[in-house]
């Protein structure tokens, strides 16, 4: 029994191992003109266009995380990718192998701050552009050029300043997987821009917080006003200007090409031990993880409470039949069943509640709240539906009011024959919550990305949370079921049945 | 005689549905120590009436009135009167859910405010009395239906009803469970409860109840006691129903009929009657030998009218047979009224048989009927 119940998990772990270590074969690059006709990875950029005219034959691909990037390449998924040299170096200096860059640069791509075309916008953009005006005169940028891109990681300290907030609290939106000019480490985002923007709040009396949210979603974040700015070293792009606010350039750097290195790979078994030690152990960062997994269970929970709660309150406001009451309840549940769960979270977040200050983990709360809710009512109204009218009558006939008929005889029996599926829809409510990071919600997935990110290894981080979700699955199984021992009368101990009657 | 309380009051009860009106016109009263016996045809409306007294179907037009208060008002508070007024259905509809026990402690609990300990004692009490004590833990799941319906009139009886209202409750048993149910209605009834019982069981009818209706076009066509409406009845739809009860009366009119179906239906109306089984055997002898091999091979064109008529007082039953064709008297040698040249051993061989089951056998012809040959004889 034992070894049949983890064989099939084996099996998909050494196809996984097998898919790691067996690259797809790609097509060799060794210089810039191998180019033409091959597949490129990256953001659209400055570089990605400069490559386009050059080679108007090749096939572009969004790629979001570095992470990715790496991982694309070493696989042959993607020929090449672009990729800043500052990045290079960084993950380099993470210890990544297989990957190199070619020597020639594609592009000369600016990055700076983002900010909307508002008044506010405006003016925060037309003081950050003097500081940093005043920042490459009076040597701070050089000062800080020096210590993030080329120190070693020891001396990439963030000195915060002293912060009066005497002027307001800026939101700053980011992805913070630019390592070095934004990302995660020990769970505080610092990085080059955090820190010349850690000096701009510090100079015009600010204080700030940044919000960790997706590249696409923090564009959407300075637009609607959620963010007050941008920091993610976001490329000074022509087209970026049309609907945004865009700083001075606070660092300017390549763009080369990065490409697989066929040489130097070290054996696996080291590199998956060294890889497991870094996405776990290095800067404690099973920390996140574990405050991802708080957070994953936290809605889930919060969630799977009020949702059900939700549903039974649902079943006994309809049972009321007030007509628009129940039109209401019904439009709902069209509406909520027919929305994929992102859309729903993007739209309570960004539009139903875009101008409150309500954090992304509540948001996601009442979202899989009123999911939940919306599917309970479900199951309950079949569900009750399946419980002969009989059982109904005999009850009334006894002198039981309809209410009471439904509450003491009809639920109960509903109930059980609900159990199997509202268990399924939990655990599915577990694994819908992997994609809150779209509004900023630092759960388990989202945590594996920083690490990723972090790590430029795409593998372990997944390994890792896909075990830690199979469990936490098999943990929600187990306590459900518990519950349902519980609730399904027939196996009630017989001493549990009267309690207090002397037999 | 001093006059009993009346109970239950109906003032032209009328019950219309889409397309059909089952109840036109019924006025009843029910007396204190009634028990009732509501028989009638299929469709005359008679659970409709049992169901309409506690509202759990609406009515059309009428009213109802329960110990002088109007059940069929707008205002009445029907489910506190429904505490008092207990219902037995066809399908039991235990609470699936709960044990035996809790299914009749809940409403005495939940609705009288009695303490869970007093309802534990008179539930066992109760269950003692149809001998269920030992299974006051199981769940109705586990139970036969002769079981269940015991337990559902413990349920009834644990509100203390003022009159019991029995929907068919042994239509949906096994012929083997009805006498159980049977013997805990009767005790019920002997102890005093006011009963009305919907059935088409008429044994059940004749043995329980001290009153009987017979319903018929829209209404009670018929009322009175148990020996008049079941030995003697007054009007004549009423005869015919109750006659129809002891006679089987099958019409054979071509040669492809269901053989098979007609056996069953002896057979059940055997058990509806309770004939001793050697008399339904004898009969079912009767009907092989007589349709199949005598007649059938015989007669073109074929048609057969076979009446079964049981006397449950001299425990013997009638059987007649009207067939078509020339004069034919099977119980003479040879074919009567043919060439008589031929005479025909199958034939004989049934003869024999025939005549060990039956006595008085005779043979008469009338020659401007359809079916001339009529045959009659009498199993013992």
């Amino acid at each position: 029994m034992g070894w049949k119940r983890y064989r099939n998990l084996l099996f998909v772990f050494a196809c996984l191992l097998v898919f790691i270590s067996s690259p797809v074969t790609a097509k060799e690059i060794y210089s810039l003109d191998d180019l033409a006709g091959a597949k490129v990875g990256g953001w659209p950029s400055l570089g990605e266009m400069a490559l386009r005219k050059r080679y108007p034959d090749i096939r572009f691909i969004e790629l979001e995380t570095i992470a990715d990037m790496v991982q694309h390449v070493k696989q042959g998924k993607v020929d090449a990718c672009l990729l800043k040299r500052v990045f290079y170096n960084a993950l380099k200096s993470e210890g990544v192998e297989g990957v190199r860059l070619l020597p020639e640069p594609v592009a000369s791509s600016p990055t700076g701050y983002l900010f909307a075309k508002t008044p506010k916008g405006r003016k925060l953009a037309d003081q950050m552009d003097s500081f940093i005006r005043k920042c490459r005169q009076d040597g701070t940028l050089d000062r800080l050029t020096n210590k993030w891109m080329q120190g070693s990681e020891e001396e990439r300290v963030f000195e915060k300043p002293v912060l009066s907030g005497k002027n307001g609290r800026l939101i700053a939106g980011s992805n913070a997987i630019n390592m070095p000019f934004v990302y995660l480490k020990n769970e505080k985002v610092i990085g080059y821009e955090v820190e010349l923007f850690a000096l701009f709040c510090a100079e015009y009396g600010y204080d700030y917080e940044v919000k960790l949210t997706s590249f696409e979603s923090m564009l959407v974040g300075v637009e609607t006003g959620e963010y007050d700015v941008g920091v993610n070293a976001v490329e000074i792009l022509k087209e970026r200007t049309e609907n945004f606010r865009l700083s001075e350039p606070t660092y300017i750097d390549d763009t080369m090409i990065l490409v697989r290195d066929y040489e130097g790979v070290t054996s696996l078994i080291t590199s998956l031990k060294d890889r497991l030690v870094r996405t776990l152990v290095t800067e404690d960062r099973w920390k996140m993880l574990a405050g991802g997994m708080g957070t994953t269970l936290l809605i889930t929970l919060s969630a799977t409470v009020l949702g059900t709660l939700l549903g039974f309150i649902f079943c006994f406001v309809y049972r009321e039949n007030y007509r628009c009451l129940n039109t209401l309840i019904d439009l709902l549940f069209r509406f909520l069943q027919g929305m994929p769960m992102m859309v729903l979270l993007m739209l309570f977040y960004y539009v139903i509640f875009g101008g409150t200050k309500l954090g992304g983990t509540v948001v996601a709360i009442v979202v899989f709240t009123l999911t939940t809710g919306v599917d309970v009512f479900g199951m309950l109204r079949s569900g009750t539906a399946s419980v002969p009218r009989e059982q109904t009558e005999a009850a009334l006939a006894l002198g039981y009011t309809g209410r009471q008929a439904f509450r003491k005889f009809i639920l109960p029996q509903a109930v059980r024959t609900f159990f199997p599926t509202w268990q399924s829809t939990i655990v599915n409510l577990l694994k819908f919550t992997a994609i809150v990071g779209y509004i900023t919600v630092q759960d388990l997935t989202r945590m594996a990305d920083l690490i990723r990110a972090r790590t430029y290894d795409a593998f372990m981080p997944l390994i890792v949370i896909s075990i830690l979700y199979l469990l936490l699955a098999y943990l929600t199984m187990k306590l459900t079921g518990l519950l349902a021992a519980r609730l399904e009368p027939a196996r009630r101990r017989p001493e549990k049945i009267l309690p207090g009657v002397k037999l | 005689m001093t006059e009993r309380e009346t109970l239950l009051r109906i003032e032209h009860l009328k019950k219309e549905y889409p397309g059909v009106t089952p109840l036109r016109d019924v006025n009843l009263e029910v007396k204190k120590g009634d028990v009732i016996a509501v028989i009638g045809p299929s469709g005359t409306g008679k659970s409709t009436l049992l169901r309409m007294i506690n509202r759990m179907e609406e009515v059309t037009a009428g009213k109802i009135f329960f110990k002088n208060e109007e059940v069929t008002s707008p205002l009445c508070q029907i489910h506190q009167l429904r505490q008092k007024i207990g219902m037995i259905f066809q399908s039991f509809n235990l609470f699936s859910h709960l044990t035996v026990v809790e299914n009749i402690m809940a409403a005495p609990v939940d609705l009288l405010g009695m303490s869970r300990q007093d309802a534990y004692d008179r539930a066992k009490k109760l269950l003692a009395r149809v001998s269920l004590e030992s299974k006051a833990f199981s769940y109705p799941d586990e139970l036969s239906g002769g079981q269940k319906q015991r337990i559902a009139i413990v349920r009834a009886l644990a509100m203390e009803p003022i009159i019991l209202l029995l929907d068919e409750p042994t239509s949906a048993l096994d012929p083997t469970m009805t006498g159980e149910v049977e013997t805990v209605i009767r005790r019920v009834a002997e102890a005093g409860v006011t009963m009305m019982l919907v059935t088409h069981d008429m044994n059940l009818a004749r043995r329980v109840s001290n009153r009987v209706l017979y319903m018929d076009e829209g209404g009670v066509y018929e009322d009175g006691p148990p020996e008049v409406i079941f030995e003697n009845p007054a009007r004549e739809k009423t005869r015919w129903f109750v006659r129809k009860l002891t006679t089987l009366d099958l019409c054979i009119d071509s040669r492809e009929f269901d053989f098979i179906g007609c056996n069953t239906g002896m057979k059940e109306f055997g058990l509806k009657n309770d004939i001793p089984k050697g008399i339904i055997l004898s009969v079912m002898l009767l009907f092989e030998e007589i349709y199949a091999q005598i007649l059938l091979p015989r007669l073109s064109p074929f048609k057969m009218r076979w009446v079964v008529e049981y006397s449950k007082e001299n425990e013997t039953a009638t059987v007649t047979a009207d067939y078509s064709g020339e004069p034919f008297d099977i119980t003479k040698t040879g074919p009567a009224g043919g060439d008589g040249s031929d005479p025909d051993r199958t034939k004989e061989l049934s003869m024999r048989l025939i005549r060990g089951r039956v006595h008085d056998m005779q043979w008469s012809y009338t020659g401007d009927a359809e079916l001339g040959n009529h045959l009659s004889m009498t199993v013992v």
